[in-house]
């Protein structure tokens, strides 16, 4: 079931198009990669689907509604750049606060349970300003959770978190995800961090939607070429080219082999047994998440 | 229903700026009443007198109208000068522009998604404000006069009552005022600024000039700083009455109308 589906969604401010024809579609259950460029319009869709900007053309859904609908909007949790947090008071203050917003049934306790839930101490009094940024994000992702929302929209909730912080932040959002089902969408700049929790992705540029695939499928398509060491290299490339057909393939100058493509690694090993080659190293070569990204957005641009 | 305008109550209980604006307010009344009740008081007029500050023939007038005063006379020597309208915008500006320079706004528009309903609510939030301020403003300028021993001609309640509600419709219609500037502005220096011109009459002053030019008719009497200072008044004329009411309702809807116009313009 989509949770999130957008149809040439679009937003104009002034004479730029911030999103131009969106097509995004995310599936319950998914952690959803959402990555792009400054500027390429991620923040202003996570608006758009919470409702804090209206669309200039196309329409987005949650839950198979509108995004002005009342109940549907209640079943997500927003995190927009930086958590919306009155500095004054208690974290336990601000989670009141929206949760007497919200009309929320025996908010104390719910409150209490979201404290718990993202390691902030339900007793502390300091007030917001004295938090420190991790506590302050964490404190975000505890106010989109109040009120069991089924999808969360997190913009860049780990910019600015230390190390410990991130691993933090990534473990809570696994956990949600596995635990409670919670289905999330999560825009970073911090590519390595989103490979280690997305199950989707989606790449926007300029406000359109470059690709949207699996991890699986970015796993395939990260996967550069099969390397293969042996003692009898130049024996080996040719039985390889001869039994399994292959045609995108280098001898490197050191001896290593590159196999291009689509590949049965297990075939290769076999092929190369049966022949009495041994093989020293054989394994795939894959870029990254980062790579792939910049790859596809055709350069080094930062991200 | 309703539940924005329960969380702002809460909220407002809960801030210091609350707090500090009860205080200054408090200290400005004490002070002003602690002056009129030594003007009026002949025996510290000749002790000033003696110890060498000049006090004039109109200063011992001055005293006697004050001895003169009944309770209600005595409030609104506090408060006609504008200085509640002051307080009222400050404090509705303040309060509201938290939510965007805290960003809590966008919680508030992910949850509620109606813009109609936040300027609505926050209307309401700004009249409970200035309806707080003013009520207690009052009480504590009836009040001071007899805590330093001075005893004015005792109004009834009914009269005070009277009194504080014309008071706090135009502090309402100014802190629709205050909400507009935050709005139009998503920050606290417009309304601030907008609160000491107009609180103090400066706008007003200053929209004589172009009816002066043109040959036109002032419409300074019809600013809420000229309707505090010269139609809230203790016991007033039924003109002044509709005077009150129809200034601040205009001018309520004016500011409401606005507010609602460029809080639906703007994303949050």
């Amino acid at each position: 079931m989509a949770v999130i589906q957008t149809f040439g969604l679009s937003k104009r401010y002034k004479d730029k198009w911030a999103v131009d024809h969106l097509d995004l579609q995310v599936e319950q259950g998914d952690i959803y990669g959402f990555i792009g460029q400054n500027g390429a319009g991620k923040s202003t869709t996570l608006k758009l689907l919470c409702g804090l900007a209206r669309p200039t053309r196309g329409e987005a859904l949650l839950f198979g509604k509108p995004v002005r609908d009342l109940v549907s909007r209640r079943r997500v949790g927003v995190l927009i750049e930086q958590p919306g947090l009155y500095p004054d008071l208690s974290g336990r203050e601000n989670l009141k606060l929206y949760a007497i917003l919200s009309g929320l049934d025996s908010p104390d306790k719910q409150v209490d349970e979201v404290l718990e839930t993202v390691g902030l101490v339900p007793g502390e009094k300091k007030p917001v300003k004295h938090y420190s940024m991790g506590m302050r994000q964490r404190l975000g992702v505890g106010l989109a959770l109040l009120g069991g929302p089924d999808l969360l929209l997190l913009d860049e909730p780990i910019n600015g978190l230390d190390p410990e912080g991130i691993r933090e932040m990534r473990e809570l959002l696994l956990r949600l995800n596995r635990e409670q089902g919670l289905t999330i969408l999560v825009s970073s700049h911090i590519l390595g961090e989103l490979s280690k929790i997305a199950t989707q992705y989606g790449i926007i540029q300029a406000g359109r939607m470059v690709e949207q695939l699996s991890a699986e499928e970015l796993a395939q398509k990260c996967t550069d070429y099969l390397h293969v060491r042996t003692d009898q290299p130049r024996k080996a490339a040719a039985l390889l080219e001869r039994e399994l057909h292959l045609t995108r393939w280098e001898m490197r100058p050191e001896g290593e082999i590159r196999v291009y493509g689509a590949v049965d690694t297990k075939a290769v090993g076999q092929v190369l047994t049966q022949a009495g080659i041994s093989v020293e190293e054989m394994g795939l070569h894959r870029q990254d998440l980062e790579g792939y990204f910049l790859a596809r957005m055709g350069g080094e641009n930062h991200v | 229903m309703f539940n924005l305008l329960r969380m702002d109550l809460r909220r407002l209980l809960r801030s210091r700026s609350f707090y500090i604006t009860l205080s200054v307010m408090a200290v400005m009344i004490v002070l002003v009443d602690l002056m009129a009740v030594s003007m009026s008081d002949p025996e510290f007029l000749d002790a000033m007198e003696a110890g060498g500050a000049e006090i004039s023939e109109y200063d011992r007038q001055e005293g006697e109208l004050i001895r003169s005063f009944s309770q209600l006379q005595l409030v609104n020597e506090c408060f006609s000068n504008g200085f509640l309208l002051l307080v009222t915008g400050i404090a509705v500006t303040v309060f509201v522009s938290q939510d965007f320079t805290s960003g809590f706004v966008k919680n508030i528009g992910a949850i509620q998604p109606s813009r109609k309903r936040y300027v609505l609510e926050k209307s309401l939030v700004a009249g409970l404000y200035s309806g707080i301020v003013t009520v207690l403003a009052v009480a504590l300028a009836v009040a001071s006069p007899l805590l330093m021993g001075f005893a004015p001609r005792p109004d009834t309640l009914l009269d005070i009552l009277q009194y504080t509600c014309f008071l706090w419709l135009p502090n309402w219609a100014f802190g629709l005022m205050a909400l507009f500037m935050v709005l139009l502005s998503r920050s606290n220096t417009l309304g601030i600024l907008m609160s000491l011109a107009s609180g103090l009459g400066l706008t007003a002053a200053v929209s004589q000039v172009l009816p002066y030019l043109l040959h036109l008719p002032y419409p300074s009497p019809y600013f809420l700083s000229s309707v505090v200072r010269e139609q809230c008044l203790p016991q007033p004329y039924p003109q002044q009455m509709q005077m009150v009411l129809f200034c601040s309702a205009g001018w309520g809807l004016v500011y409401l109308a606005a507010s609602l116009v460029v809080m639906e313009k703007r994303d949050i």
